[in-house]
């Protein structure tokens, strides 16, 4: 319809055409005439032949080497409307030696059209068209730098002259270039590069004109290859490229130049020295080797290049890349600053593409993950500068396993990492380890810190996290350790330090703080095991300075609910609760460092059993310190304090002992130098215990000491106060024991001076509790193996002096049970030296008389021990003495004839055996009585000698006085002669019997009423004596001037016994009244 | 009167018996030196003139034996036995036989001792 109605207007106004449009129309016609005219012109003027020699003889004139152009056509509909050559067949020969091939080029086809209007006019080149197809090209250089593509005719006056010819022309215009199947090979031997170039397309469109350009660039090849060598022939790079596009874009003025670079090489090789780049696997993945997508903004002038996402991938890894690239110039160095990023790139396939060199550290290791990688770079690139780099990396689904070196594989692993790279000097480049998780089995690990100075020390700063199964550790530890372990553990620890400290374990200098808590756990280590539902060991490394006595390495924080330790072997089995304990230690992996111990701890409880000691501990709280001297590692100072609520122990079933409190605070230096274990620790301890109970089986009764307080130093046990109930003794003792630390190596005796204080002691009771100590158990046992048992005899248990042992003790006693005797008023030295007892000296008051004993009891060996005394009874009630002591009624029979106070003093000493049988070959005694006014008992014995001796009815029974000297040898009492003043008569007496009670008795009458003395002998056994008359034997026994020589020595015999008995007689003995 | 005969026999007897007196022996000190033995009795003489005294039906052994002081004068040999705790014991003794082999003496109750040398 729009048709018709548009012809229907044409054909109406066809008749009024006008005459300018007439005008026009015969013009044009008329240029058409004329261009057609010019062209055939130009087609009969400029023909082929005659355009092939013009140009063939410009080539001789231009051209160095030898050159052939088979045939030259004016182009005018080809390369229309533009004016164009199309040259055929052209071959370019420059033979050189060495050379693969003579000729330099070979084209088949070469189109050139230039726009000659706008040259002409504006001196601007305007290749509208460059076309070139079939191009073979052998490009040589040799070793002298002389290149076979020299082939133009250098003209250095025309270029001196001309110098504004060789300027750019103001609009260069390459519309079209277009390049098809060029083949070259290129070989440079002064540089050792040997290319070729197999089926390359070339295209390039576009233009460049006042500073502005606009064109497109092409490249397709189907293979490209390139190999350099050294100097010396060794290949160090082959690279093919095979089936490689390119295209690149640009728009714009160049100071905003826009466009993009896009290329692909789907495959290739590339070898650098021995190794191959590109492996069989990246080959195998039928990827493209390398995808460029490069858009970018261009700021040519500025030489400034903007990227936006450009993405460069290798086997379809890719990175993308963003940011601005300033190149160097003369006012600055080439600067970036970029956005780089790459995001899941897979571990296992990426390692398996690349070369073999640069994974064999996977040998053995399965290692997987999903890699992405986002960061910049930002700075300046020359000689002294480099971009700082800042990067994010975050690792999933990593995978880790090394069955060679580590029993562990590791799943999930994920990390996020940031990380800054400052290559600059004094630069630090660092990492932050956000998280990296991994899991193994059942337990999970995650590490998070920061690693500063990356590229140097690398500072790391790490707190490391983790829940294990603690059976699951065994695998890292030395197959030598024998040890089980269950439970699990919870770690939460940081640590810092450089990596060289890490990696040597450098513990002086690094820092940590951490805890790891184990539940349920369970540990055997040989033959100790241990079990706690909750423990908890809190590690600060430096150490928070427990103590300033030596260099800490490290503290520790120990707490545990419950912990139970047991070590069968040598019956151990401990139970801990509560337990708080704080610890500090050097440098342990320091062998020039000896080891120094500081230690304090708490605790609910301690049960144990050692063996069979079992204790058991009421919040005890201990503090140790071990800490050796620097300049002698072997003397080690240690200090203790202790103190506990209450203790108890208990040995077998044999001794227990409960104490209500304990202290004990001191120190101790040890000199491994020393002989003995006390000289080896110099231990000075204060120890204060109070409510002390101890129940021993062989005592019927439990030992109180309701407080103790006493100092241990070196050589001296100083004893502050202790006081003791014993049975039904009590006693009060203070003093000091030394020389201990000689006695136990056996160089000297324990000496000790004590003071003992006491309202009542059983003396009984005592030695039953200390016989035997010092002497060895099994010379004990063999001495009591020895000893003749008799059927009706228990087994021999004498109390055993203790030996090496000098004790003095200064007895205050108020009343005293010994013997079975009754003793009050006590005082004196008792002294106990090397297995022998002696009471010395003691004064003391009995019913009977003020007493003084010296009595020592030895015991060389049980069946031989050897008692003694020295007795003084001074004014002493007779027959209360013999009530007292019954033996002596044994030994001076007369004695119970009397009554009265006298002065008695005995000498005895025997050996007894080990049942306390008198051995009688032993026996010795001496004794002397004196006394006046004794009243002699009627009994009947009196009654027959006063019958025989014819005293008068009316003679009193009193002896005037009375002085008696006797000895015992073995069996034999022997009484020496003694003079009796009774009434009005004088009597001798003097006698022997024997234990057995054979009398042998001599009587006589020195001075009577009668005019004869009489002498009387008294023979016979008890009670059966005989009676006979004899003559006197001591006429003249206490006349000295008369006396005999038998009676003088008699005389002198009795002087030697008294004096040899009163001579110990101490004077405040004489004088004493009591306590 | 039958009493006062009696003591008068008595006094004759004892009259006559004090008239009596053994004669002196002299011994030579030296030859108690030596170690003799009366059943399980010992006594060893030292030429000191100290000794020590055992009996091993006792259990005692010569190590174990018991000091004493010995003097010879004449026939009179007295022994003084030392006591550990300070008195002393003498006894004193008329030897009758002193040989190389043999040694006895008698106590003032008549009682003899003989004792072996011990070679």
């Amino acid at each position: 319809m729009k048709n018709t109605v548009s012809a229907e207007i044409s054909t109406e106004k066809a008749p009024r055409r006008s005459p300018f449009k007439l005008t026009a129309v015969v013009f044009a016609s008329l240029i058409g005439v004329l261009l057609l005219v010019v062209v055939v012109a130009c087609y009969l003027v400029f023909t082929p032949s005659r355009l092939t020699s013009i140009v063939n003889k410009l080539s001789d004139r231009y051209l160095t080497c030898e050159s052939h152009f088979e045939r030259v056509d004016l182009s005018l509909f080809r390369t229309f409307p533009d004016v164009g050559l199309d040259i055929k067949d052209v071959v370019l020969v420059n033979p050189m030696e060495c050379a693969l091939s003579d000729t330099l080029a070979r084209v088949n086809r070469l189109t050139v059209a230039i726009n000659v209007k706008d040259y002409l006019k504006n001196k601007d080149i305007n290749v509208e068209k460059l076309l070139l197809k079939g191009v073979v090209a052998h490009v040589f250089v040799n070793k002298q730098g002389e290149a076979n593509y020299d082939i133009f005719v250098t003209d250095t006056t025309q270029q001196t002259d001309d110098t504004s010819s060789s300027s750019m022309p103001d609009r260069i215009s390459l519309k079209k270039i277009h390049v098809d199947d060029l083949s070259c090979d290129y070989r440079d031997l002064q540089n050792g590069v040997d290319a070729v170039v197999d089926r390359m397309d070339v295209k390039i469109d576009g233009e460049w004109m006042d500073s502005r350009t606009d064109a497109v660039f092409h490249l397709q090849s189907d293979r490209l290859s390139c190999v350099l060598a050294d100097s010396v022939g060794l290949e160090m790079l082959n690279a093919h490229l095979d089936k490689l596009k390119l295209k690149l874009t640009a728009d714009g003025p160049l100071s905003m130049l826009r466009g993009s670079l896009d290329a692909v090489v789907a495959d290739g090789d590339v070898r650098l020295g021995t190794m191959d780049y590109v492996t069989p696997a990246a080959h195998a993945s039928r990827k493209h080797l390398l995808e460029v997508e490069l858009p970018f903004e261009a700021n040519v002038e500025a030489k400034e290049v903007s990227l936006s996402d450009a993405v460069v991938s290798f086997l379809n890894n890719s990175i993308v890349l963003s940011g601005h690239v300033a190149l160097p110039s003369e006012y600055r160095p080439l600067t970036i600053d970029t956005h780089f990023s790459l995001e899941d790139w897979h571990i296992v396939p990426l390692l398996d593409v690349l070369p073999s060199d640069f994974t064999s550290w996977r040998e053995g290791m399965d290692l997987d993950g999903c890699i992405s990688v986002y960061g910049t770079a930002v700075g300046a690139l020359n000689d002294t500068s480099m971009p700082l780099v800042e990067a994010h990396l975050k690792l999933a689904d990593g995978v880790f396993a090394l069955s060679s070196s580590l029993p562990y594989r590791f799943n999930d692993i994920a990390s996020d990492i940031d990380a800054t790279l400052n290559l600059n000097k004094h630069g630090v480049s660092k990492a932050t380890v956000n998280s990296l998780r991994a899991v193994t089995g059942k337990n999970c690990l995650e590490l998070s810190g920061k690693v500063d100075d990356l590229l140097g020390a690398m500072n790391i700063d790490a707190r490391l996290k983790g829940d294990v199964a603690l059976k699951d550790v065994k695998p890292i530890l030395p197959d030598s350790l024998d040890l089980d372990m269950k439970g699990r553990s919870h770690i939460d620890m940081k640590a810092a330090g450089t990596l060289a400290q890490f990696a040597t374990v450098d513990l002086a200098h690094l820092k940590v703080d951490g805890i790891v808590r184990l539940a349920d756990l369970n540990v055997r280590l040989d033959d100790i095991m241990a079990q706690s539902p909750n423990l908890s060991v809190a590690v600060k490394i430096p150490s928070k300075d427990m103590t300033r006595q030596f260099d800490e390495l490290l503290s520790a924080h120990i707490t545990s609910g419950s912990l139970h330790a047991v070590v069968p072997t040598v019956g151990v089995d401990a139970h801990l609760t509560a337990t708080d304990i704080d610890a500090a230690i050097s440098d342990v992996l320091d062998p020039n460092i000896p080891f120094s111990l500081a230690a304090k701890g708490t605790f609910g409880k301690i049960e144990g059993r050692v063996d069979t000691i079992q204790a058991s501990i009421s919040e005890p709280r201990i503090e140790v310190e071990m800490v050796p001297k620097k300049k002698e590692p072997s003397r080690v100072d240690y200090k203790l304090k202790y103190n506990s609520s209450s203790l108890f122990a208990r040995i077998n079933d044999s001794l227990s002992l409960n104490m209500a409190g304990l202290e004990i605070k001191g120190t101790a230096h040890y000199d491994s130098t020393r002989s003995n274990v006390l000289q080896q620790w110099s231990p000075d301890f204060d120890v204060d215990f109070k409510r002390g109970y101890i129940n021993m089986t062989q005592l019927d009764y439990i030992v109180q000491v309701p407080d103790m307080k006493f100092n241990y130093k070196p050589e001296r046990c100083e004893i502050s106060s202790a006081n003791v109930v014993f049975g039904n003794s009590d006693f009060y003792l203070s003093g000091a024991v030394t020389g201990l630390e000689d006695w136990i190596s056996h160089e000297d005796m324990l000496r000790g001076d004590l003071y003992f204080t006491s309202n009542y002691t059983n003396v009984d009771d005592l030695m039953a509790a200390l016989s035997g100590l010092g002497t060895p158990s099994d010379s004990l046992s063999a001495q009591q193996a020895e000893v003749p048992v008799s059927a009706v005899r228990t087994d021999p248990n004498p109390f055993i002096v203790p030996r090496d042992v000098d004790f003095v003790l200064h007895t205050r006693i108020k009343e005293c049970t010994a013997f079975d005797n009754e003793l009050q008023e006590l005082a004196g030295d008792v002294m106990v030296h090397d297995g022998v007892a002696v009471l010395e000296q003691v004064g003391f008051v009995c019913k009977a008389a003020r007493m003084q004993l010296t009595a020592l009891y030895r015991t060389p060996r049980i069946n031989h021990i050897f008692v003694g005394m020295d007795f003084h009874l001074l004014d002493i009630n007779i027959s209360e003495l013999i009530d007292m002591i019954p033996c002596v009624d044994t030994l001076v029979p007369m004695l119970a004839a009397f009554d009265g106070h006298a002065d008695f003093h005995l000498c005895a000493e025997t050996y007894v055996d080990a049942y306390y049988q008198p051995k009688m070959s032993t026996l010795r005694g001496a004794a002397a009585l004196s006394g006046d006014h004794l009243v002699v008992l009627d009994n009947e014995t009196f009654n027959t000698i006063a019958k025989y001796m014819m005293f008068s009815k009316r003679t009193e029974n009193v002896v005037d006085s009375l002085n008696v000297e006797m000895t015992v040898f073995r069996k034999e009492v022997e009484i020496y002669p003694f003079l009796l003043s009774m009434d009005k008569y004088r009597l001798v007496a003097s006698g022997r019997h024997n234990l057995d009670m054979n009398y042998d008795y001599h009587l006589e009458i020195l001075k009577s009423p009668l005019p004869s003395r009489l002498a009387l002998d008294v023979k016979g056994v008890m009670p059966k004596l005989g009676f006979s008359l004899t003559k006197c034997r001591y006429p003249d026994l206490f006349e000295p001037e008369k006396q005999s020589q038998l009676e003088s020595q008699t005389m002198r015999l009795k002087n030697m016994i008294r004096e040899s008995l009163e001579k110990n007689v101490k004077e405040s003995t004489r004088e004493y009244k009591g306590l | 009167m039958k009493r006062k005969l009696w003591l008068l026999t008595v006094i004759v007897a004892s009259v006559l018996m004090g008239s009596c007196e053994d004669p002196i022996v002299t011994f030579n000190a030296p030859d108690m030196v030596g170690k003799w033995v009366r059943g399980t009795e010992f006594y060893r003489y030292d030429s000191n003139h100290s000794g020590v005294t055992w009996d091993t039906a006792d259990d005692v052994s010569e190590q174990e034996g018991q000091p004493f002081t010995w003097t010879l004068d004449g026939d009179q040999l007295t022994l003084v036995h030392q006591m550990e705790m300070g008195g002393v014991v003498p006894k004193v003794y008329t030897v009758t036989v002193l040989s190389s082999s043999t040694l006895t003496y008698r106590d003032n109750y008549n009682q003899t001792f003989t004792y072996s040398r011990v070679r």
